[in-house]
């Protein structure tokens, strides 16, 4: 059956929607010493990450995790490629859409993260649509990270879109496989 | 007790306003190994420059993706703090950052929120290096405080 948009998105593949992978645990907490080496690293000496008595003043709980560092420490995680692979998802593709392209993240920070806070990963399948790319029929899955405190509560949601089409087609006449 | 510095609020931004411009760099081989340790990444390609000509066909090392964010967080933070944070952002990575290129970020707000009530701003950014190419471009979303609601830093 030729792929096309009204077919490419399976009723199977609908069903994974909001599948999600296991909760995973970041081996340690987010420590005053990583903020310190972020810091070293960028020049970014705001007192918000660096100066408890300021974060406070500010009305933060204390010392904040730069918002970009926070994306960083997911991959203490023990299996975070898991993000990218996605076997917890199941989705069962056309067989020949091996070919991946990233097709762009959003980052939600939704609550500060602290030094000292103990974070966990999980991901989610929000969404599978198709559209019609410049070689054809492209599927989209669309997959979140949520990354969570010690409480539970839901900080930063990171949100990545791939695209999978087929492997390159070899050019010429008709549709011989290519070996 | 510490005094806190609030430049920027709700009242006073307005659609078309722009933030100061920065320019970070020149990257350096040793801020990316600093980069690589935080980001506990040690791909070749952003720390040696042998591998980076062999594997890539690069003329030298270029800048880990995140640690260009992490300077342009750090443009937006600056404006926006410390009340105001960081809600959202998208983009799109252009052009590669090599050893010894600059990274200068713009910045306008494009949209602001009807209700003071939830008092964000959209901004459009885009980055350049010193030949003017784009290096990175997207939106973000930041919350910013209202003068009613300001603390006063105190005495």
């Amino acid at each position: 059956m030729i792929p096309s948009i009204e077919n490419l998105v399976t009723d199977q593949m609908r069903a994974c929607i909001g599948k999600t992978s296991p909760v995973m645990e970041l081996p340690e907490e987010i420590s005053a010493s990583d903020v310190r080496r972020y810091v070293e690293a960028t020049g970014d000496r705001n007192p918000l990450w660096m100066d408890d008595a300021y974060a406070r003043a500010a009305g933060f709980r204390g010392r904040r995790v730069p918002p970009i560092l926070i994306l960083q420490v997911y991959r203490r995680a023990p299996e975070w490629e898991m993000g990218d692979a996605m076997p917890w998802a199941g989705i069962e593709l056309p067989p020949n859409f091996t070919n991946t392209r990233n097709a762009g993240h959003e980052v939600e920070w939704l609550e500060p993260v602290y030094v000292g806070d103990r974070l966990t990963i999980q991901y989610r399948l929000v969404d599978v649509y198709a559209r019609q790319g410049r070689s054809g029929p492209m599927l989209f899955l669309k997959r979140a990270c949520e990354i969570r405190n010690q409480d539970g509560r839901l900080v930063v949601r990171v949100t990545s879109t791939s695209a999978k089409l087929p492997a390159a087609r070899f050019s010429g006449a008709g549709s011989a496989p290519a070996d | 007790m510490a005094r806190v510095d609030q430049r920027v609020f709700f009242e006073d931004v307005e659609p078309g306003a722009a933030l100061p411009d920065r320019e970070f760099g020149p990257h350096t081989l040793v801020a990316a190994i600093q980069w690589a340790g935080v980001q506990e990444n040690p791909s070749p390609t952003h720390t040696d420059r042998d591998a980076a000509r062999a594997m890539r066909g690069l003329k030298t090392v270029i800048a880990s993706g995140a640690l260009r964010e992490a300077y342009l967080a750090r443009m937006l933070m600056d404006w926006a703090g410390p009340l105001g944070d960081l809600r959202r952002m998208s983009l799109r990575h252009t052009a590669s950052t090599f050893e010894g290129d600059l990274m200068r970020f713009a910045a306008r707000v494009v949209e602001k929120s009807p209700s003071s009530a939830d008092p964000w701003v959209v901004c459009e950014f885009t980055g350049t290096n010193q030949d003017g190419v784009r290096i990175v471009e997207g939106r973000c979303t930041i919350s910013l405080p209202r003068r009613t609601a300001a603390p006063t830093g105190a005495g």
